[in-house]
Parts: C-alpha cells; sequence; structure tokens
C-alpha cells in the first residue's frame, strides 16, 4: 500500500510539474506576442513622428497637391489617437501607408523637391521605418505562431482552454503592399 | 560596378610582369645550380668515407646536412620571390580594380578588431595572419586578410585525466564591412552544421558573445533557417537587419562559395569568417608570372570581397545611414 501511495504521489508531483511547465510556457509565449505587439506599435509612433516634418518639407514644393497632404495629415491624427491594435487603427494605418506611398510616387513630378536634402533625408528615415515596421511585423508573427502552437497543440490546447487562451490571429499584409515597391528607384538608383 | 581584371589592365601590368618573371628565371636558374652544386659538394665530401664502412654514418651524415642546406636556399630564395610579387604584383591589381584598395602583405585584422563581432573563441592560442586589404568599394568601407588562430581544448584521457591540447581552429579569411543600416544590438549567424539545432547559444557558442542574453531567432525563410542558425539580443532587429532580400543574397553567396560562413552584426558592422584550406594571394614559382591565368587566378582569390559587397547589396544607400 505505502509503494502505491509512494508512486501516486510521485505522479500527482510529475503532474503538477508538467501542468505548471506548461502553464508558464503559455503565459511566457503570450507575453512575448504582448511584447512583439508593443514593438510594432513602437516604430507606429515614430512614423507618426515623422510626418509631419515630410508635410512641412513637401508642401513648400507641392501647393498643386494640397488635399493629398491633408488627406495624409487627418489619417495620421485618426491613427494616433486611435486604440492599439483595434481593427480601425489597423485600417488607419494601411490607409496611411498606401496614402504615403501615393505621395512617393507623385514627387517624381516635382524634381527639385527629389532633389532637396532635408526631403531625401526624410525620405531615407521613412524607408527606415517602413523596414523596422516591416521587421516588428514579422517579429509578432513569429511569437504568434509559437503561441498558436502552444495553444492548439495537444496537451497545451487543454491547459489553454482552462486559462481561457485561444489562438491569434496573424498579422497579415494589406493588398496593396504585397506587390513589391522598389524603393531604391524613388532615389533613382 | 563589378570588379574586372581585363586585357587592358594585364597589358598595364605587363613592365612589372616581365620584371618579376625576369627574377623568377633567376631564383629558377640558382636553384638548379644549387641543387647541383650541392649534389657534387655531398658526394665529394661523402666518397673519402664511403671506403671505410665504419664511417659511412658519417658520410651519410655530411650528404644529409649538405641537402638541407641547399633545401634552406631555395625556400629563402622562393620566398624573396614570393614577397617581391606580392609588394608589386598584389598591390597593383588591387588598385587597378579598385582605385580606393590598399594592400599591405605583412599585416593583417588584429584580433583585438574581429574581437569585436563576438565569434571568437575564448581561449584563443596565437592569432597570425597576412596580406591585409583595405579601402572603399563605392560607398562600403571594408578591411579583410587571411588570418589563423589556435584554441585550447580540453579532452579526457584512457586513464580519466583531463589533458588541454592547443589546436587548429580557424584559418581562411576574416573580413569587416561597414553596414549600411544603423543597429545597436547583436545578431550572429552561425553556420548549422548539425550541432546548433536545439542548443542553447552558450552551449554552442564558446566566445565572450555567449555571456550576452542571446535568442534563437526563427526566420520564415525554411531554406535560410536550415542553413543557418541565427541568434539575437533584439529579435526585431535581427529581422530588420535580415530582411527577406538579404536572406536570399546570404544563402546564394554562401552556395558560391560552397563553404561555411560565420556572420555578425556588431557596432554597425558586419563581419564575416569564411573558412578555407588553401592558402590564398600566393603565386607558384614553377609558373610563369605571364601567363594570363596566374594574374586572373589572384585576381579572383580577392575578388570575392567585391562580389560579397555587391551580393549583399552592401552599396544601397537608402536608408539614413548615408
Amino acid at each position: 500500500m505505502e509503494i502505491v501511495g509512494i508512486v501516486l504521489l510521485v505522479v500527482v508531483v510529475l503532474g503538477l510539474l508538467i501542468f505548471f511547465g506548461m502553464y508558464n510556457g503559455i503565459i511566457g509565449k503570450k507575453n512575448a506576442v504582448e511584447n512583439a505587439f508593443a514593438g510594432m506599435d513602437a516604430v507606429l509612433k515614430k512614423r507618426y513622428d515623422l510626418i509631419p516634418n515630410l508635410v512641412a518639407t513637401v508642401k513648400q514644393y507641392m501647393g498643386h497637391e494640397a488635399s493629398v497632404l491633408e488627406n495624409i495629415t487627418a489619417l495620421r491624427a485618426k491613427a494616433s489617437s486611435a486604440e492599439s491594435g483595434s481593427d480601425e487603427a489597423v485600417a488607419l494605418n494601411n490607409q496611411l501607408q498606401s496614402a504615403m506611398g501615393g505621395l512617393m510616387v507623385q514627387v517624381e513630378a516635382y524634381p527639385e523637391l527629389k532633389a532637396n536634402e532635408n526631403f531625401q533625408q526624410l525620405q531615407r528615415s521613412l524607408n527606415e521605418i517602413e523596414e523596422q515596421l516591416s521587421a516588428a511585423r514579422r517579429a509578432f508573427n513569429a511569437a504568434v505562431t509559437e503561441f498558436n502552437n502552444a495553444v492548439e497543440m495537444f496537451p497545451g490546447s487543454v491547459i489553454a482552454g482552462m486559462m481561457g487562451q485561444k489562438r491569434r490571429e496573424l498579422f497579415e499584409i494589406p493588398e496593396v503592399e504585397r506587390k513589391n515597391v522598389d524603393v531604391g528607384g524613388l532615389f533613382g538608383g | 560596378m563589378k570588379a574586372s581584371l581585363n586585357n587592358e589592365h594585364l597589358q598595364k601590368l605587363r613592365p612589372v610582369l616581365e620584371e618579376l618573371e625576369a627574377l623568377r628565371v633567376r631564383v629558377l636558374h640558382r636553384r638548379r645550380v644549387a641543387k647541383w652544386i650541392g649534389l657534387f659538394l655531398g658526394l665529394f665530401a661523402a666518397l673519402p668515407f664511403l671506403f671505410h664502412l665504419e664511417a659511412m654514418l658519417w658520410g651519410l651524415i655530411i650528404v644529409f646536412f649538405g641537402c638541407a642546406m641547399v633545401q634552406v636556399y631555395i625556400r629563402d630564395e622562393a620566398s624573396r620571390y614570393q614577397i617581391r610579387c606580392k609588394q608589386t604584383l598584389m598591390g597593383e591589381i588591387a588598385r587597378f580594380v579598385a582605385p580606393n584598395c590598399r594592400y599591405d602583405p605583412e599585416d593583417w585584422i588584429s584580433r583585438e578588431e574581429f574581437e569585436q563581432s563576438g565569434l571568437l573563441p575564448l581561449k584563443l592560442h596565437g592569432f597570425t595572419g597576412e596580406d591585409l586589404f583595405w579601402g572603399h568599394h563605392e560607398k562600403t568601407e571594408f578591411r579583410f586578410s587571411e588570418c589563423q588562430y589556435l584554441v585550447e581544448r580540453s579532452s579526457i584521457c584512457s586513464n580519466w585525466v583531463t589533458e588541454s591540447q592547443v589546436v587548429p581552429d580557424f584559418k581562411g579569411i576574416l573580413f569587416i564591412a561597414d553596414f549600411h543600416k544603423h543597429f545597436q544590438r547583436t545578431t550572429l549567424l552561425l553556420p548549422d552544421l548539425g550541432r546548433a539545432s536545439g542548443r542553447s547559444p552558450a552551449a554552442i557558442l564558446p566566445t565572450e558573445a555567449a555571456e550576452l542574453s542571446l535568442e534563437r531567432v526563427r526566420l520564415e525563410d525554411p531554406e535560410f533557417d536550415q542553413a543557418f542558425s541565427v541568434f539575437s539580443t533584439d529579435q526585431i532587429e535581427a529581422r530588420y537587419l535580415l530582411s527577406p532580400s538579404l536572406m536570399c543574397r546570404i544563402n546564394r553567396f554562401q552556395k558560391k562559395t560552397g563553404l561555411p560562413m560565420w556572420i555578425a552584426f556588431r557596432n554597425s558592422k558586419l563581419f564575416v569568417a569564411l573558412p578555407s584550406r588553401m592558402n590564398r594571394f600566393e603565386v607558384n614559382l614553377d609558373e610563369s608570372i605571364l601567363n594570363p591565368t596566374c594574374c586572373r587566378r589572384l585576381f579572383e582569390e580577392f575578388e570575392f570581397a567585391f562580389a560579397l559587397i555587391d551580393d549583399l547589396n552592401l552599396n544601397t544607400r537608402i536608408w539614413s545611414k548615408a
């Protein structure tokens, strides 16, 4: 009887250890997803900070395109005040990205602006931010994939169900971004 | 701009090549003469001893020493030719192909310089090298040289005693270039030689980088993820550096060389360690220097640095780092 009791105790302790290990693993992966999301937010903040400078520089040369610039300014204001991670924020950021892309194409018609040193520096910074944003999205998707594997695979799925953790959605690239953008071409390179 | 060594370059190199060829012929002639003199002197000195059986050992010793002295002389002459070739020809080739490239045959990337990469082992014994090239290829500053180093390895002998041995660990090219993006953290790419999978960086990196809180970075490119184990102190920055296109380019370059590559992104620089079995940037005394293939081979041996910069697109400066 004593041996059976010891065996049961060992099994229970082992079971508890495995349970807590998996529980902590899921919590760790959930935090990694949140951390990756915060990384995306930090880069988006950088983009919001850059837009007023870019608009101010462009305005001097592109007086006829006032509506484009006003649209970008309005989208920036809405996106920066929208709730982080909400569908509205995602949609606004996608629209903002698309409007910025359109602006960069229109810049081609203004050689003086293209030659402006301040504008070139801002354009370089924008390229950098867009790449950082893309990297942050990839990191977010990698963290979400790890989290989803943990909550959907057995026996993690049982523990995740008890914790109320569900599968999360991956960040999908908007259709307009799927086309390869030749950023180098904007510099005439 | 793709670097190349064309016929026009070879024509301009002609005076240097002819001077070196004359030196090569002289060295070869001296070598032949030295061999014959050595043989005759050895035989002449050993002859009296050959008739006395007990003195034959002395005769053999004298012949042996005669041969050794001739060998030393020949090697000395060959190395003089080698140094002269390096000083004049390699420098000229480098200048022709890339006006901003400089060359010093007797210098190399220092241990302190490459230690920044975090790729060098901790227990390093001896760090030597030769053939340092440095300069700019378009907008990218670079330095590379041949290097080799030894490490101390412990092993358990049959009687359970731990023994330390100093063994060669790396021989090849160490390359450092300015990277075209700003970054602050450390990212390492180790060739996945079947030992890195599933192991912590501390276990596979006996370097000071193992002390950093490196995390495994799983990238989206399965081919790249199979070829390299990526570790970084920042998941987002690692992906910022390793964009999908850069991963493709690294993969292509690695396949082209057919060699395992160690890569580090640290202190705003790109560090590459490329092992090589052969001794690069050397000329063969028995081969005519006027043969165009000789110059082309020398050029190809150092052209890889330009290929690395071009293939990895390091001259594209569309980010805030000018």
